[in-house]
């Protein structure tokens, strides 16, 4: 009978302590994302303009502004061709690179932090620095080109290209952090499978499909979780590159929230076009995670 | 005979690997080269055709010019204060929250936990507008506290990245530790906290370099220059200067180069703090 | 580590809050004083004065804030200053609403309507009228877009230019062509800006102009073929044919005879601005407003300055920056010096010899004290020609949606001869209209 007693005030402490840790972090969390996350979907409801009082408008921001807004599919258009270039060429990208990285080469440390090295600097500065690189007339790759004889190109003021060039920035800038997981992946497949599967006379291509591809199935589905959700929020880049242009080549579905919402202070219409961006990318989440299904052992318990 | 033919295998492979590699450290470094190269050139040599590699002259006056017009400096400084608070914050309040979703026992525990695993997928986009709201009735536009407060108190992520690493210690320390008289703060203080030392760097590493690269939620909230981050205070500047090379290389420069000497300084373990979080993720 | 973390994060946050609390102090003893005219007489009132602009434009800023606050000893100024003018109407207006607005601010003419629309400044008249402003010496088309004429003074201009074309002497001479004139007409400028470009590639071409793409020079092409941008019901007039024609004529610039002019896509390619390449003899005349005039100073004595060219209409728009304060600022009375300080002669002057814009005084034009470096009566004259010959543009609240944006994006692709300028513009009238009946 004590004992329980004792039992049930140390489980009391204990609940109380539990409350008690986690109490502020919870208060950040519902002030600063729970909250917001039910205004702004109050908001996508109303037409604000921030400073007079918001106007209930119902479903209009959705079914009336949205439908006939062309900036709106013309970014959704732009943001998925975006995303159908970084991600897949990203990966794969970071995959042959982590392969070259995980044989047993002298200098890998080196090789390793340079392909590194534009993760960790801002976009804002790698913007500035490409604009510069790739500029029509005076950039040095149109210089390079021309070395070889090859025609240069307009590659951040021609509409045909810009989309693709910021594609190419976007995946220079992040190859090296999907190479870094990928390569840690590779690092934990255990050597003697291969041992194995050589003695039984695998190729090179099976061992890849049966050993290596199997096993780092986790970090190649974190690697795409986070491509996904970098990609369909890219908008640092876009600003200082391109700002959307030329034309609406550029211009990406959360530039397109940005303006709308501090450029023409349209509070409830940029909310509306948030949310339906979080749906959009809550789906194709939900997809990923079908599509990766039980191949991963993803530690929820 | 065999062995002869394998090492030559072996070798050309490896003479392969390293020129693919060379050419990738060229792709991914030369860029930052020529933005340090041009920074110190002439306006009339970024004009030149064929453009040359090096400057005529090595010159600081581009360096001057951008300082006098956008205090970058105050910037940097402004931006290293906003990182320090708000990973300082994130460090501690995410662990403490770590420690009690992994350790402790509590009513709607579990109901909480899942709540947090579902705000990690909500956009910046969306919460941008209503914070921006809340920071204004607490009258915090335009301060120091709309840049830190928000992320002050830890964020979905690091709780769950820390609590996945707290499950990893073997809970028997904890009892022993409390056989021995010590209360859940100590527990968590003296016997974990030593022993979460990756994880933290890795959270450490994560939040520090999110928060000095965010643009999106400092370009809404903050407008006084003294008060602008270094990301902020670089487009700014371009905004100025659109076409002036040698001086927008100037100021990506001065913005680029202590994460750079910071990087360098401490590559394998940021890059190794980087790659627990993927595991652990 | 995390010691010394927190540790570093302390000092910091100390450093910064003492290095801070300079600006911040602004706002606490004038909290504290009374709004009343006889106490601000006696007691130190402090307003914040937010604009944006290069350095030089800061140096001038504080020039004008030291004149006042000798003529003012109990006002002092904080200067609020944003380097770029892109994000500065919405980060005035995102201050406004998180309740920390500036005193007194810049606005662009044409967002004044819109910031009038949104209810957050304040009508100026009244306070204007107390103290004897004499409105008759503005230039009368600087006031209207104002509200003037309707009874308010929502902002006040504070220097305003037309927008005009810039020669190269020496270059015309070298090719033997006669200056330009004040009366000059499209046919005169297309065979002068033919004469002066050179066989060649973008590289090493001499260019007769360099154009500018945006609405500044577009409109006052649609001005200068007698085309106006709204109709008397407030339609949209982007399909009218005289602005049809008019933006035909300077796309035409670009594309006839191989282009008088480097294309958008080319200019960007050469990493200049069309002053640039103006200073660098690469193109023979280039369009701006006054500021032009101010990069001018390599090029002292060589340089004309002439009315941008015409067809059917002589009349300029005017480009302009404003003064306004918001209607829940603290210190009406005090702001309303400072702008009022800001449109005198004084202070005309001091503005005015930053080359940025003209004088919005009538009275101050033949003073000469302001003029700039190499720069004459006469180069300065032909501009008053034009502010008293000018008419207002209508900038109407949706103004920036639907000339900055909309207008902007569709007839970019025609600029870039993706498409007919007819077919862009019919697309933005119709966009325009709906955004006009919304």
């Amino acid at each position: 009978m004590s004992k329980s007693k004792a039992n049930k005030k140390k489980s009391m402490t204990e609940s109380a302590y539990g409350y008690l840790f986690i109490a502020p972090n919870l208060l950040g969390m519902m002030v600063f994302v729970i909250v917001p996350i039910f205004t702004s979907l109050l908001m996508s409801f109303t037409d604000w303009d921030l400073i007079n009082a918001p106007r209930w408008v119902g479903l209009s921001n959705f079914t009336d502004k949205m439908v006939h807004d062309q900036q709106f599919w013309v970014s959704l258009k732009n943001t998925f061709i975006f995303s159908l270039l970084t991600i897949p060429l990203g990966i794969v990208a970071a995959f042959v690179i982590a392969l070259l990285l995980n044989q047993s080469i002298k200098g890998v440390n080196l090789y390793r932090a340079a392909v590194f090295l534009p993760v960790g600097i801002s976009m804002i500065s790698i913007s500035v620095i490409w604009r510069w690189i790739l500029n029509t007339d005076l950039g040095i790759l149109n210089y390079v080109l021309s070395l070889v004889n090859l025609q240069g190109a307009g590659w951040l003021s021609d509409e045909n290209y810009a989309l693709f060039s910021v594609s190419a920035i976007s995946i220079w800038k992040n190859v090296g952090f999907n190479m870094v997981i990928l390569l840690a992946g590779l690092k934990g497949v255990p050597s003697h499978l291969y041992e194995a599967a050589t003695i039984d006379g695998a190729g090179a291509w099976r061992r890849m499909a049966r050993i290596t591809l199997p096993l780092i199935t986790p970090s190649l589905f974190f690697v795409s979780i986070m491509s996904v959700i970098g990609s369909f929020q890219v908008f640092d880049l876009i600003y200082s590159t391109t700002s959307g242009g030329p034309g609406d080549s550029t211009r990406v579905i959360y530039y397109w929230v940005y303006q709308n919402g501090f450029k023409f202070f349209e509070m409830g219409y940029a909310s509306a076009l948030a949310w339906v961006v979080f749906i959009m990318l809550f789906a194709v989440t939900l997809l990923q995670m079908k599509f990766f299904g039980n191949k991963v052992n993803y530690e929820m318990d | 005979m065999t062995s002869y033919t394998t090492s030559t295998r072996v070798k050309t492979k490896s003479f392969l690997i390293h020129a693919v590699m060379i050419v990738c450290c060229i792709l991914f470094i030369f860029p930052f080269l020529w933005m340090a190269l041009t920074s110190f050139k002439s306006p009339q040599e970024i004009f030149q055709w064929p453009p040359r590699m090096f400057p005529e002259e090595w010159s600081w006056r581009n360096y001057q010019e951008v300082l006098t017009a956008v205090p970058l400096l105050r910037m940097l400084l402004n931006s290293l204060f906003v990182a320090v608070a708000v990973t300082a914050g994130t460090l501690l309040f995410s662990s403490l929250a770590a420690y009690s979703f992994a350790r402790l026992r509590f009513k709607g525990k579990d109901l909480l936990f899942s709540m947090y695993l579902g705000t990690m997928m909500v956009p910046l986009m969306v919460t941008l507008i209503p914070t921006f709201v809340i920071m204004r009735k607490l009258g915090m536009v335009d301060t120091y506290y709309a840049l830190i407060i928000p992320g002050f108190f830890g964020n979905a992520f690091g709780t769950f990245l820390l609590r996945q690493f707290f499950m990893t210690i073997p809970n028997q320390l904890d009892e022993a530790a409390r056989i021995d008289g010590c209360g859940y703060f100590g527990i968590y203080m003296r016997i974990l906290m030593p022993l979460m030392k990756p994880a933290l760097a890795s959270l450490f590493i994560f939040t520090f370099m999110g928060v000095w690269n965010d643009f999106l939620w400092p370009l809404v909230v903050i407008q006084t220059e003294s008060v602008k981050t270094i990301t902020l205070g670089l487009a700014s500047f371009q905004g100025l200067y659109t076409t002036k090379y040698h001086l927008l290389m100037a100021a990506a420069m001065i913005s680029v180069l202590p994460v750079m000497v910071a990087y360098i300084s401490s590559q394998r373990y940021f890059i190794e703090g980087i790659t627990l979080t993927g595991l652990k993720g | 580590m995390r010691k010394t973390t927190v540790s570093l994060a302390l000092i910091l946050s100390l450093l910064l809050t003492t290095a801070c609390g300079n600006s911040n102090d602004s706002k606490s003893p004038a909290a504290s004083s009374a709004t009343g005219s006889n106490a601000s007489e006696t007691k130190e009132v402090n307003i914040r004065f937010a604009f944006w602009g290069t350095p030089d434009e800061k140096l001038v800023q504080e020039k004008i804030k030291a004149a006042f606050e000798q003529e003012h000893p109990n006002i002092k100024v904080t200067l609020d200053h944003v380097s770029s003018a892109n994000d500065f109407p919405a980060s005035v207006l995102t201050q406004i609403a998180g309740g920390n607005a500036p005193d007194v601010f810049y606005i662009g003419e044409a967002l004044v309507s819109s910031f009038v629309k949104k209810n957050v400044l304040l009508d100026m008249l009244p306070l204007a009228k107390e103290s004897n402003v004499d409105f008759d010496d503005f230039f009368p088309a600087l006031l209207d877009p104002m509200g003037y004429n309707d009874g308010h003074m929502w902002a006040f201009p504070k220097d305003a230019t037309p927008y005009m074309i810039y020669y190269n002497k020496e270059l015309f001479d070298k090719a033997n062509v006669p200056y330009p004139t004040n009366e000059w007409t499209w046919d005169d400028f297309d065979k002068a800006a033919k004469a002066l470009t050179s066989e060649g590639d973008s590289k090493s071409k001499q260019y007769g102009f360099a154009q500018d793409l945006w609405w500044g020079p577009l409109i006052t092409s649609i001005y200068k073929n007698g085309g106006k941008l709204l109709s008397d019901d407030g339609k949209s007039m982007l399909d009218d044919p005289k602005t049809v024609e008019a933006l035909d004529w300077y796309k035409s610039l670009m594309y006839r005879d191989g282009g008088v002019s480097p294309t958008p896509d080319g200019l960007q390619g050469t990493g200049m601005s069309t002053v640039d390449m103006f200073l660098a003899g690469k193109a023979a005349m280039v369009s701006g407003g006054r500021w032009v005039s101010y990069s001018l100073e390599p090029l002292a004595g060589k340089w004309g300055v002439v009315p941008f060219p015409q067809k059917t209409g002589s009349s300029s728009p005017l480009l302009f920056v404003t003064l306004a304060m918001p209607k829940n600022t603290e210190h009406p009375k005090e702001a309303f010096e400072f702008i009022k300080f800001y449109v005198s002669q004084t202070a005309q002057e001091i503005n005015s010899s930053t080359g940025l814009g003209m004088p919005v005084l009538k009275s101050v034009t033949n003073s000469g004290k302001w003029l700039l470096e190499g720069e004459s009566q006469d180069h300065v004259q032909v501009f008053f020609d034009q502010l008293n010959n000018a008419k207002s543009l209508p900038f109407h609240p949706s103004w920036s949606k639907t000339i900055d944006e909309i207008f902007m994006r569709e007839i970019d692709p025609a600029m870039r001869n993706l498409i007919t300028v007819e077919d862009a513009l019919g697309r933005a009238k119709k966009e325009i209209d709906k955004v006009l009946n919304e």
